[in-house]
């Protein structure tokens, strides 16, 4: 096996501990990839022992030969096509030892298969309560069987060596159960049948240790407390409540790093560089895109990396088990209500957790609405418009108005997501109707190792991934808004005042009323000059429309682009200059304030529900592995945007 | 020996599996333990008694209402 790549594919039930076995022996060696056509993570890997380079790669946890949903199809077309490029020269077939007889069952499906064997019997830390070593079929060596313990990494050497010395005892095998496996893909009642025979095979040959005690698992404390009708929800809702605040607590730093040094790198390039095109595009086009990207990442790893440790200790499976009626009636399934919850973070990362939905369709339809529920990027411009046009009251005397239109933002993207779910259930027809027949896994401390790779993986997904679409749209968004028709600029740049004496105030007076006129005429202005009579019913006018084109960056840009507009330059880190020129603005259509009630009340119900966010287009775009979804997905929430904030306006004016 | 429905039956107690109703469920639920002849017991049931959590052969698996209606048992 010298001198040639040997290919080793790591097979087992699902929370078994594949993972971390192909961890301990990848390290940081993998990638992260789709298989062709479907959204079911490709995980591989390699390392070298004794000179070989092997290649291993992590195939998706599955209880059976027989698939169902598109991870178990790609297992199966793997190990069914012998002329597969990825087709293994070992199989690594990983088993919990605490789970014996069920992880036995696609064990004899493989051993059927004449697949190359070695088995990994991991948990080895924890009581077998099944016979298991002193089987023939391990005995005999057809199969060589190696414990590792996934914690401390005991039995990785030993796996290694066993891989090195692997020797392929296929043509001694007998069939444990007959029957063509290929064949009854097709035949549900012959799978029964099939899979009856075999768990008989396997209770002959691995009887209980001790034939009283069966291992029920006993309802425990734990238990109890996570799935009880009032504890339950209060512990998950405290669970939210400690992630939310390391996130708005902790995240801010790093992103507020991240943009003061993407500034900074910014700045730098444009004084180092000679003047010109390609140097605005590297400094204000390419510089801020990919700052525009890594701003994301403290939001990614934090929330990852809390949502693996519950997805390691197993408490998310209680979650699910808790909120699946409940999301039910709205075409979600208890797995959405973790991707939907991360949503109120950032719409990135819960889209991107919503791979653990099984069923394709309560999988896209999560995708679909979570970017309605009120991500933190909304936060500063419901804090500039409700500044702006909510009144300073109370309510009854005690209940602050200000306060109450931020809550309805937030209860309105919610509804808003629901009552979407339940409009693509209906148009969205499942084939195979959704079911949550599903294995809930015991609770467990966990794995910090596992944990840090998760993240890892996530933001390097996030970042090499969806980052090279969101880079060139954000380019092509700059160049709209820093060129336009030249003659048309020149004279608009000419018309203003040049004040006669020139010193530090003006001059910065001064280019803030370039840069304002420098943005209304460029592409972006005139387009948004030209959108007015759509907008106009709305109560918008030409402003917002510039600022409403140019933030689908995303929606903070908004109060940057506001304060382009109105002049205040670069230093709006005091919003009360720009609140105060907002403030004064007369729409020249309607001759009212440009932002009162109604209109600022239209353009916070507009930001609720629009997309305006291009990190999120981009992953959708490769969490679908589509373009129809994240267009649908624009356009929908864009109907949704204009129609909103139309009857807001209509009803407050 | 009364037969009765997998979801009639409450928390704490145990049955056996008589008839599972054959579809494309039965196929799944199979590759988890949940065929006919195999013991299951209820261990817990969610908030609104839906979904619930069956325990067989030391796994325990979560089963929806309409589709514990699927497996027909005897006590």
């Amino acid at each position: 096996m010298s001198n040639r790549r040997c290919k080793i594919a790591i097979v087992g039930n699902p929370n078994t501990g594949k993972s971390t076995v192909f961890n301990w022996l990848t390290g940081l060696n993998q990638k992260v990839g789709n298989f062709p056509g479907v959204t079911v993570d490709r995980k591989t890997g390699n390392f070298k022992f004794n000179g070989v380079d092997y290649e291993v790669i992590d195939l998706p946890g599955t209880y059976s030969i027989f698939s169902r949903s598109d991870e178990e199809k790609v297992v199966r077309d793997l190990l069914f096509s012998k002329e597969d490029k990825d087709f293994p020269d070992i199989v690594l077939y990983v088993a919990d030892q605490t789970q014996w007889e069920r992880n036995m069952l696609l064990f004899t499906q493989l051993y059927d298969l004449k697949l190359p064997l070695i088995l990994v019997r991991t948990m080895s830390d924890q009581p077998c309560p099944w016979e298991v070593s002193n089987h023939p079929i391990w005995k005999d060596r057809l199969i060589p069987m190696v414990a590792v313990n996934g914690r401390s990494g005991d039995g990785i050497d030993a796996l290694k060596k066993a891989i090195h010395e692997f020797q392929n005892a296929v043509a001694l095998r007998n069939e444990i159960v007959t029957g063509d496996l290929i064949q009854l893909q097709e035949d549900a009642q012959g799978q029964v049948e099939n899979t009856k025979q075999r768990y008989a095979w396997i209770k002959d040959n691995f009887p209980r240790k001790n034939k009283q005690k069966s291992n029920v698992p006993s309802k425990s404390k734990w238990d109890q407390l996570l799935v009880h009708p009032i504890w339950g929800y209060a512990i998950f809702a405290f669970v939210l409540f400690v992630i939310f605040q390391f996130i708005f607590r902790f995240a801010s730093w790093p992103m507020d790093a991240i943009d003061g040094f993407f500034i900074a790198i910014s700045q730098e390039t444009k004084e180092l560089l000679p003047a010109g095109p390609f140097t605005n595009l590297l400094s204000e086009g390419l510089i801020p895109g990919i700052g525009g990207v890594v701003t994301f990442v403290p939001q990614i790893a934090f929330l990852f990396f809390f949502l693996s440790i519950l997805e390691e200790t197993g408490y998310m499976s209680r979650v699910v088990f808790i909120m699946d009626k409940l999301v039910r009636p709205f075409g979600l399934n208890g797995k959405s209500v973790v991707p939907l919850m991360s949503s109120v973070a950032c719409a990135i990362p819960g889209i991107m957790s919503a791979r653990t939905i099984s069923n394709g369709r309560d999988r896209l339809i999560t995708i679909l609405v979570a970017p309605l529920m009120s991500c933190t990027a909304r936060i500063p411009l419901y804090t500039l418009l409700i500044a702006l046009v909510v009144p300073d009251k109370l309510i009854g005397g005690w209940l602050d108005l200000k306060g109450l239109v931020l809550f309805a933002m937030y209860a309105l993207g919610l509804f808003a997501a629901l009552f979407m779910s339940a409009v693509f259930k209906w148009f969205l027809k499942s084939k195979p109707a959704g079911f949550m027949v599903m294995e809930i896994p015991s609770l467990k401390p966990p794995m910090f190792r596992q944990v840090v790779l998760t993240v890892w993986e996530k933001v390097r997904v996030f970042v090499w991934d969806a980052g090279k679409v969101i880079v060139a749209l954000s380019v092509i968004l700059w160049a709209l808004a820093s060129y336009g028709p030249s003659e048309q600029r020149a004279r608009a740049v000419d018309s203003i005042n040049r004040p006669t004496a020139m010193n530090e105030q003006t001059q910065k007076e001064y280019d803030a009323k370039v840069n304002a006129v420098l943005l209304e005429n460029s592409y972006i202005g005139i387009l948004g000059h030209a959108i007015e009579p759509v907008i106009a019913p709305l109560g918008f006018d030409w402003k917002i429309g510039i600022s409403i084109i140019t933030s689908f960056a995303a929606r903070e840009v908004f109060v940057g682009s506001m304060a382009t507009i109105y002049s205040v330059g670069d230093d709006f880190d005091d919003n009360t200059h720009l609140l105060d020129k907002m403030r004064k603005d007369v729409n020249q259509t309607t001759m009212q304030p440009t932002f009162n009630l109604a209109s600022g009340m239209a353009l916070m119900v507009f930001y609720v529900f629009a997309m305006q966010c291009l990190a999120t287009f981009a992953i959708v775009q490769k969490e679908t592995a589509s373009w129809k979804w994240p267009l649908i997905q624009v356009v929908y929430m864009a109907i949704l945007a204009y129609m909103g904030a139309w009857i807001t306006y209509l009803l407050l004016i | 020996m009364a037969q009765k429905k997998l979801s009639e039956i409450a928390i704490g107690e145990s049955a056996r599996i008589l008839e599972v109703d054959s579809g494309f469920l039965a196929a799944k639920m199979a590759d988890l333990g949940l065929f006919q002849g195999n013991d299951v017991s209820v261990v817990f049931k969610a908030p609104f008694g839906d979904p619930m959590a069956v325990s067989v052969g030391g796994t325990m698996i979560s089963l929806r209402m309409d589709e514990a209606q699927l497996i027909s048992v005897e006590r």
